[in-house]
């Protein structure tokens, strides 16, 4: 039953999920294939040198400037597809549960035997479907790249794999909190806009704070601040305590969205 | 089975302070027809979806096919069939696909009856329900209700929700169903729509049970406001059989009448009657001067 019901919200979110997983390989292929026509990597470290904020932004504490590596791994958690990353689990919450509700889905699948949970089964298995997706489209990007273009310095792909699951836990971190939106909820623009707002808040604490150092301490209170693929990628380790607040983030907020829509009126 | 087919005893749904449906207890026997009638807000919608477990009953609770049916509990509803007052379908499937799905969520099916149902009711299922008609998309939602064959079929104002040429073809197929064994229960607001089928009906307003009726009981105390306009002296009607209010205004009286129309008629007829109107109350009507409690609020 919660294969069918996955099946479903995956035919309907596929028209999605397939642009942003290309789009996530496309940014981690093209951060590698465009060292070589640029000049090499001197221009990358010299521009991350001459705009530190910007360097920062993209990572310039964690990683090495000089080495292909370090500049591939600005794909993973560049701006860009750090929206990306969170427009999967955005597209997911609106669609599944609350979603359902206003689309009539629920009242269609509730008022036979389907129970409550295996509706939600389907959503988070639809969330973690998709975004191993994303990071598995992120690796290959990278992957390709190298096979394709091949840098003066080879990058360490197990390392890369690693990350791209650290930002598959990220996602499906997001993805915890805002089907706990969802779930308490009968309408899907007001979890997008909701859901897209707390996402902006989290972005800002964990990615625009710790650029300045008397707003640094905000990163904490962020899951984007916990996410550190690049760490990954400069040390060969899993940062864990940060990787660990995004898993019991991630699943607090699916428990607490399993018990809301166990609990909560279908009102039409 | 000793217990009744289905039974709710003191349900109760608030909204915060509104009232949805207040302390309701009610018994369907296995086989009948059920009209569940009322004005809007009556708690009708709000009732069908406790029994559906959409709500979470405030107090009170329910059974159905003889077993207790605890929050939660969803196997039971293998076997009930339900039509949405406001039915909304997936828009971007096929019927065929609608149908498919449903059917892999079901587990058994038996598509020959589906196809039946398909047949019977002239539903297109090749193209995308967002392009349907309005009556097409209704009939597809009868038979998304009905295709599993319930036992329990609960339609929520399908004489609303559905145009007058599909509602024919849908109490047809709800009587045949009927007679294969199935029991019904709809919401309405009028009673006329659903006397050609129900056999007993329920009364609410106001989040409250008014009463409860066999249709052949309530027919034979149906009210009629009566005028009629005399030449000359119009004389006291009052105590006529059946007369339960009398005025008179100059020439024309005008007459609440209650069961049989036979006695007003015997005696009008021996009167010089110039002009006469017959017509029915309305539902409430009925139901309050039937209970004798029209003066409540
Ligand atoms: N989601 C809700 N939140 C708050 N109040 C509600 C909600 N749904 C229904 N109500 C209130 O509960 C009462 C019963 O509503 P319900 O929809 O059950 O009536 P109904 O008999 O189905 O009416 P209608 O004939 O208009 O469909 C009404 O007063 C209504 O305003
Ligand atoms: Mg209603």
């Amino acid at each position: 039953m919660t294969r069918t019901l996955t099946a479903r919200l995956l035919q309907r979110l596929w028209p999605i999920l397939l642009p942003l997983s290309a789009l996530c390989g496309g940014v981690a292929f093209l951060f590698v294939a465009l060292i070589e026509p640029m000049g090499g990597l001197g221009i990358f470290e010299t521009v991350l040198r001459m705009t530190p904020r910007i360097g920062q932004l993209l990572g310039s504490n964690e990683i090495d400037p000089t080495t292909s590596a370090g500049i591939a791994s600005i794909a993973y958690v560049h701006p860009f597809v750090a929206i990306l990353m969170a427009a999967w689990p955005l597209s997911v919450a609106a669609a599944a549960l609350g979603g359902d509700v206003e689309s009539g889905e629920a009242d269609l699948l509730l008022s036979r035997a389907v129970p409550r949970r295996a509706m939600f089964q389907a959503a988070v298995a639809t969330l973690l479907a998709g975004a191993l997706a994303m990071c598995a489209s992120l690796w290959l990007g990278t992957a390709l790249a190298q096979w394709i273009s091949p840098p003066e310095d080879p990058m360490p792909l197990g390392r890369f794999a690693a990350a791209a699951v650290v930002n598959a836990v990220l996602i499906a971190s997001t993805g915890g909190v805002l089907l706990l939106l969802s779930a308490g909820s009968s309408e899907r623009g007001r979890i997008l806009a909701t859901g897209a707002g707390l996402w902006l808040l989290n972005f800002f604490a964990g990615v625009v704070a710790p650029l300045f150092p008397s707003l640094a301490f905000l990163r904490l209170y962020s899951l984007q601040g916990h996410a550190r693929p690049q760490a990954v990628i400069a040390s060969g380790q899993i940062p864990w305590p940060d990787t660990g607040i995004l898993l019991t983030v991630g699943v607090a907020g699916l428990s607490a969205a399993a018990l809301v829509w166990s609990r909560r009126d279908v009102r039409s | 089975m000793a217990s009744a087919f289905m039974q709710t005893s003191a349900l109760t749904k608030r909204y915060g302070t509104t009232v949805g449906i207040e302390d309701l207890s009610l018994s369907l026997q296995a086989g009948e027809v059920f009209g569940f009638l009322g004005p809007n807000g009556a708690g009708k919608t709000t009732t069908i979806r406790l029994l559906l477990g959409f709500l979470r009953p405030t107090s009170g609770g329910f059974s159905m096919f003889g077993q207790d049916i605890a929050w939660g509990d969803w196997r039971h509803r293998a076997r009930i069939g339900f039509l949405p007052g406001d039915l909304r379908l997936p828009r971007r499937l096929t019927g065929h696909q609608l149908l498919g799905l449903l059917g892999r969520l079901h587990g058994q099916i038996n598509w020959s009856w589906v196809a039946h149902l398909v047949e019977r009711l002239e539903v297109p299922l090749g193209h995308r329900i967002r392009t349907l008609s309005r009556g097409n998309l209704q009939k597809l939602g009868l038979i998304q209700a009905l295709m599993h064959r319930p036992e329990l079929i609960i339609l929520d104002e399908p004489t609303t929700a559905l145009d007058p040429l599909v509602q024919r073809t849908a109490l047809e197929v709800l009587r045949e169903l009927r007679d294969q064994g199935a029991t019904v229960f709809f919401s309405s607001h009028h009673i006329d729509e659903v006397e050609k089928i129900c056999d007993r009906v329920a009364f609410v307003r106001g989040g409250r049970l008014v009463g409860v009726e066999e249709i052949a009981d309530l027919r034979s105390h149906l009210l009629a406001r009566v005028e009629v306009r005399v030449t000359g002296e119009a004389p006291d009607l009052s105590s006529v059989e059946g007369v339960i209010r009398f005025e008179q205004r100059g020439e024309t009286l005008a007459l609440m009448v209650r069961g049989r129309p036979a006695p007003l008629l015997a005696r009008l007829a021996a009167l010089p009657v110039e002009e006469i109107t017959w017509q029915a109350a309305r539902l409430e009507d009925h139901f309050f001067t039937y209970y004798e409690r029209a003066g409540e609020p």
